[in-house]
């Protein structure tokens, strides 16, 4: 796996030094604008204002190409069964299956959408300090009656930023497993169903003994999920919200 | 000295029953250097994370500062007196960079942002990793690794800081640079606890507690532990130095007595 695979890239742009919340909620525009456009035109805007802040922020393609790789056969999928299973004026026809123009259309539509929303969510975990995600989600969630839940904003905060946080822990312990296994003769291209069951079995544990770890490293700091405070508290400025009204009105009107 | 730790009669018994500590008492003042040597399973870790509440006793007591860790509400006290830096840093980080890492313990005590900062800087000082802050820490060597976490845990101003052994993954170069640091705090006054199974660690110690089978079975200066018990009985092997010195005296050479270091060994032989 490709260790950019949504990570923080340091960088001292207008976009990165925008305050995380909003950030998210411009990525929740971002998503909702992203759905409701129905045709290739919008989305063609949609590729415009992302390509502009991808400029604006100096991200490079490869940041945003790692985020989107291990799900192009996910995209592939729907493409195809897009394509093929909408009715209309047939294109060409393969192995008894119709493709249609409309089929054309609509597949590269749906899988723009994906596309785009695995863009805009690299580019804002790209532009965003993970401790500064967290402070801001948490922010964001605060306001929310999640005591009654017998949970906290902390606390929530503190599972999503965990869950990014554990994706390249894991993936460096599927390795080492995947090597141990493979130099005691596991043919991973001869015998897949075995490796899967072979490779996830210990997966699983391992990744139970991480999380165990982790949690006991956290409660011996001090941990409590309740009243933290942060490193970087973000400070809401009038520059932050006119971004976000700017951001707001040109997706949803030219959307 | 004043009394930091109090461990009496501390019982623990790991869930199927099997006992892991087994009447263990120890007692551990302010500023000691105090190096906690066993083999595998001999319950030096497990000891340990009794002093941090990590683990309550099944019987007897744990209490740091008077405040006993079988009541829930003094945890937070206690494990802000008592800091906790583990063996393996990897599975205890939580920061996506150094700086954000160290920062983590402050946090969690709900400081203010300019307070946190000011923590941050102090404890990457002390560890010279300054220049580190922005690398994430996962990326770094064995040695640097572990400086994180020493700050990490140094950042929120412990009294005493427990080493689970944290050089154990370690190369001898930075071994020897994270003992060195050990060595620092402990001089500024900070109680250490270190638990280690290489007696060479255990030198500079104010006193030496060996475990075994889930109890103390020596508690003394590291030269009255080397004189007066059977070490290997235990599991642990001496330090080569000390090794070689016991080896001369008993073969002849009383003169030559017990040498903790090269330089003792060294005056002994050509005084």
């Amino acid at each position: 796996m490709n260790t950019l695979f949504f990570r923080y890239v340091p960088g001292n742009s207008i976009v990165h030094r925008l305050d995380p919340r909003v950030k998210i909620a411009g990525m929740l525009i971002a998503s909702i604008s992203i759905f409701i456009s129905s045709s290739l035109r919008e989305m063609a805007v949609v590729a415009l204002v992302f390509f502009l802040l991808a400029l604006i922020s100096s991200i490079s393609v490869r940041v945003i190409l790692s985020a989107v790789r291990p799900m192009l056969m996910f995209l592939g999928i729907i493409f195809i069964l897009q394509l093929f299973l909408t009715e209309g004026n047939p294109l060409f026809s393969l192995v008894g299956l119709d493709a249609t123009y409309e089929g054309l259309a609509l597949g590269v539509l749906m899988s723009m959408r994906f596309l785009f929303l695995l863009m805009f969510a690299s580019l804002l975990t790209a532009t965003t300090a993970p401790s500064l995600m967290t402070t801001g989600i948490e922010k964001m969630l605060r306001p929310l009656p999640l005591k009654r839940l017998g949970i906290s904003s902390f606390d929530l905060a503190t599972m999503m930023f965990l869950s990014l946080h554990f994706v390249p822990l894991l993936y460096g312990s599927f390795s080492h497993l995947r090597d141990a296994q493979v130099s005691r003769g596991l043919d991973m291209a001869r015998n897949p169903f075995k490796a899967v069951y072979s490779l996830s079995v210990p997966m699983v544990r391992t990744a139970f003994i991480s999380a165990e770890e982790v949690a006991v490293a956290m409660e011996s700091r001090c941990y409590q999920g309740v009243n933290r405070s942060s490193l970087n508290e973000p400070v809401m400025q009038k520059n932050d919200l006119a971004a976000l009204l700017v951001f707001g009105i040109v997706m949803f009107l030219l959307v | 000295m004043t009394l930091m730790i109090e461990i009496s009669n501390l019982l623990h018994s790991y869930p199927d029953g099997t006992p892991a500590l087994n009447s263990v008492n120890l007692h551990i003042g302010r500023g000691e250097f105090v190096v906690i040597a066993g083999r595998n399973g001999s319950g030096k870790s497990s000891l340990v994370r009794h002093i941090n509440a990590l683990l309550l006793p099944s019987g007897g007591c744990v209490s740091v500062n008077g405040l006993c860790t079988s009541q829930k509400k003094h945890h937070p006290d206690i494990r802000r007196t008592v800091g906790m830096v583990f063996q393996n840093p990897d599975s205890q980080f939580v920061g996506m960079t150094a700086e954000e890492d160290v920062a983590f313990g402050p946090e969690n005590l709900g400081l203010p942002p300019s307070e946190i900062r000011e923590l941050v800087e102090m404890s990457l000082e002390t560890l010279g990793i300054s220049e580190l802050r922005s690398h994430s820490p996962r990326s770094l060597s064995g040695g640097q690794k572990q400086k994180v976490a020493i700050a990490g845990v140094l950042a929120m101003e412990p009294e005493c800081i427990i080493f689970d052994e944290v050089t154990s993954m370690l190369d001898p170069f930075s071994r020897k640079e994270v003992l060195d640091t050990v060595k620092r705090i402990h001089a500024k006054g900070t109680t250490v606890i270190y638990v280690t199974h290489r007696l060479e660690e255990a030198m500079n110690a104010d006193r030496l507690v060996i475990m075994d089978s889930g109890r103390v079975v020596a508690d003394a200066s590291p030269r009255d532990v080397f004189l007066h018990h059977d070490l290997e009985k235990y599991g642990i092997e001496l330090p080569p130095v000390v090794a070689l010195s016991l080896m001369l005296s008993k073969a002849g050479f009383p003169d030559i007595g017990l040498a903790l270091t090269k330089d003792e060994l060294l005056e002994a032989l050509c005084p």
